[in-house]
């Protein structure tokens, strides 16, 4: 467990439902018929901590009924730049999975301009970029 | 509320089985309901007939119209461009293209920085390597406070154009001394340097992000509380004029109030008068609610204790069937920037943290309206086609919806503390370009100054920096220093 998880504990956030593997498998699948790909490891291994997360105009995705937090409903509804899976977004910023570059990238929501780039492993810096804990 | 739980998979069974009955064989427009239809066909009428739609409807509707728009031989094209001219007039913005000098990523980190107060660790691969190579050689002398000149630091100039950083450089300087850097790194360290400072200063251990001003005292969240100080009042008739229980009004008005966060989702509804069930909880935890009785208001105080207790849910607002009460009914609020972040370094690059430049909105019309014009097309690194919804009234502070009056308006700038804070802004104004040309300039000099073997020190990043930025500026600046030096690099490098 890193430390974006542990000082999530101090701060009042909503989360989606426990994830159950067949809401796992829904949602790849889903995302895969979309002509995106498969969630990274990481992710998924972070959705089985929390699936999904909100507060304050902050939102982490995951594979939940919340239509808040739904990975699904948000890659259909939101313009989506190319070859990426949005993970989540702020007041200011898109968290997307690169499936091409195989990255983590924070872009600006406006304009898609690559904020900062992180590798699978560096995924709670990220999360922490977004969600500013 | 008590909606049947329904399983993920099965959700999405609906929700694919519900489009595949829908799905038209003919044109886009087929699949939108008659109302639609009838609204496309009207003219004089329209804003009173798309009054009628609900927000989600609303808000589709303007998706279905940015279509047609984005096609000049679509039939539909006129109307569509001549009704989103009238939805922008009713709710102070306007459509805006053209071309436009971008920010850069640099300067869009800063005004993140800035307005969350907050900074992420950087990566070793993000640090320059005049950076690692003065960190390597720290604690090899003692140098005086006075020596560390942040002036003197071209990158630093840039980020001292906000005051959230201004008011750390103490601080910064003191880090510096205590760890015994040689006073010339400050001129060549880059924005991310910086951050690495900070984040040093600032971070717990371990964490992802380096909170250099206090959560509750960020730009976001002074903004909420000073919104609340001062139209307060305004913003919750507001609510009551939208028929939502007063209950769930004052309690995220009071959360507003006190800690400037709009949050739902930890938004706990209190009860605004005693109830038989509030007065049994509260005695039965010890609290002296003296002689008070049913129907009598909870005094603020009290409801405030309650809350910083983390015990709020002794006086949970509840429905006639015991129920919390549906917090979800209240608007979803979240901060945009009025005018777009990438066009405001005509006064500052501050100023696009400025309070008339923020404004709460309601978050489907975040994502679904304010953004939905956004374009940027590079044509090449300095000039830029975009396209852009702006807020044109300035002192709209809130808005939760499409009529005239889903609004609030105010002045938040319109005294002393803010005048002087623009003042000193205005003094510290910094030109990305020409604090980037010094930087590459000291660079030059600090390499020859402390004899560094360039290739070892990772030269190459220069170049490659160079190769980006140098002949705009070259052609503007004369950089002597810094061409001799680089292509004294090349020859050593090739032979």
């Amino acid at each position: 467990m890193g430390s974006f998880i542990r000082n999530l504990k101090n701060r009042r956030f909503a989360q989606g439902e426990k994830l159950d593997a067949e809401s796992l498998i829904v949602a790849q699948k889903i995302l895969v018929n979309m002509k995106l790909d498969f969630l990274p490891h990481s992710y998924t291994e972070f959705l089985k901590t929390y699936n999904g997360i909100k507060a304050e105009g902050a939102y982490i995705f995951g594979a939940t009924v919340d239509d808040d937090l739904d990975i699904i409903d948000k890659n259909e509804q939101m313009q989506r730049p190319r070859n990426c899976i949005i993970l989540g977004y702020n007041d200011f910023d898109l968290l997307v999975y690169h499936f091409k570059k195989h990255k983590y990238m924070v872009l600006d929501r406006e304009d898609y301009t690559i904020i900062d780039e992180y590798n699978e492993k560096n995924l709670e810096d990220a999360l922490a970029q977004i969600f500013n804990v | 509320m008590n909606k049947k739980k329904i399983s993920y998979k099965e959700k999405h069974k609906q929700k694919r089985e519900k489009y595949s009955n829908i799905l038209p064989n003919d044109e886009y427009v087929n699949h939108v309901s008659n109302k639609f239809v009838l609204l496309l066909n009207s003219d004089k009428y329209f804003y009173n007939g798309f009054s009628t739609l609900s927000h989600q409807e609303q808000l589709t509707y303007i998706a279905l119209l940015r279509e047609y728009t984005k096609d000049r031989n679509n039939v539909r094209h006129s109307i569509a461009e001549k009704q989103l001219n009238v939805i922008h007039e009713k709710t102070g913005s306007s459509y805006e293209e053209g071309t436009c000098a971008p920010l850069f990523v640099d300067e869009k980190r800063l005004v993140r920085m800035d307005c969350y107060g907050s900074i992420n660790r950087r990566r070793e691969d993000q640090l320059s390597p005049l950076y690692k190579y003065f960190r390597e050689r720290q604690g090899q002398k003692n140098y005086k406070l006075s020596l560390y000149d942040l002036d003197a630091s071209p990158n630093w100039r840039v980020m001292a154009q906000f005051q959230s950083f201004r008011n750390i450089e103490d601080q910064i300087k003191l880090y510096m001394q205590k760890n015994k850097f040689h006073p010339d790194t400050l001129k060549v360290m880059t924005v991310s340097d910086f951050c690495d400072v900070i984040y040093n200063i600032f971070a717990n251990k371990d964490a992802e992000r380096a909170h250099f001003v206090e959560k509750e005292d960020c730009i976001r969240n002074r903004y909420v509380r000073s919104f609340m100080k001062n139209y307060g009042n305004n913003f919750r008739n507001l609510l009551l004029s939208k028929k939502i229980d007063e209950r769930c009004v004052n309690s995220l008005c009071n959360q507003m109030k006190r800690f400037g966060a709009c949050d739902l989702d930890g938004l706990v509804v209190t009860e605004i008068y005693h109830t038989p069930r509030t007065l049994k909880a509260l005695k039965r935890n010890g609290y002296n609610v003296g002689k008070a009785k049913v129907g009598d208001k909870i005094p603020q105080k009290l409801v405030d204790e309650l809350i910083d207790e983390n015990k709020a849910n002794l006086i949970l607002a509840r429905d006639r069937n015991g129920e919390p009460v549906d917090r979800y009914v209240l608007p979803r609020l979240e901060v945009h920037h009025g005018y777009a972040v990438k066009f405001t370094d005509s006064e500052s690059l501050a100023a696009s943290n400025y309070p008339n430049n923020l404004v709460l909105v309601e978050s489907k019309m975040h994502q679904y309206y304010y953004h939905l014009f956004d374009t940027l097309v590079k044509h090449d690194n300095m000039q830029t086609f975009f396209s852009h919804l702006n807020i044109t009234d300035k002192q709209m502070r809130t808005r939760i919806g499409f009529a005239e009056n889903d609004a609030v308006f105010g002045d938040l700038e319109n005294n002393q503390e803010f005048l002087e804070r623009r003042q000193e802004d205005l003094l510290h104004k910094a030109n990305y370009y020409e604090c980037q040309a010094e930087y590459m300039n000291n660079v030059a000099i600090v390499i020859k100054k402390h004899n560094i073997k360039v290739n070892e020190y990772g030269y190459n990043t220069y170049n490659s920096m160079a190769d980006e930025l140098h002949s705009f500026i070259a052609d503007k600046l004369e950089l002597t220093e810094f061409k001799k030096t680089v292509s004294i690099a090349h020859n050593t490098k090739s032979r």
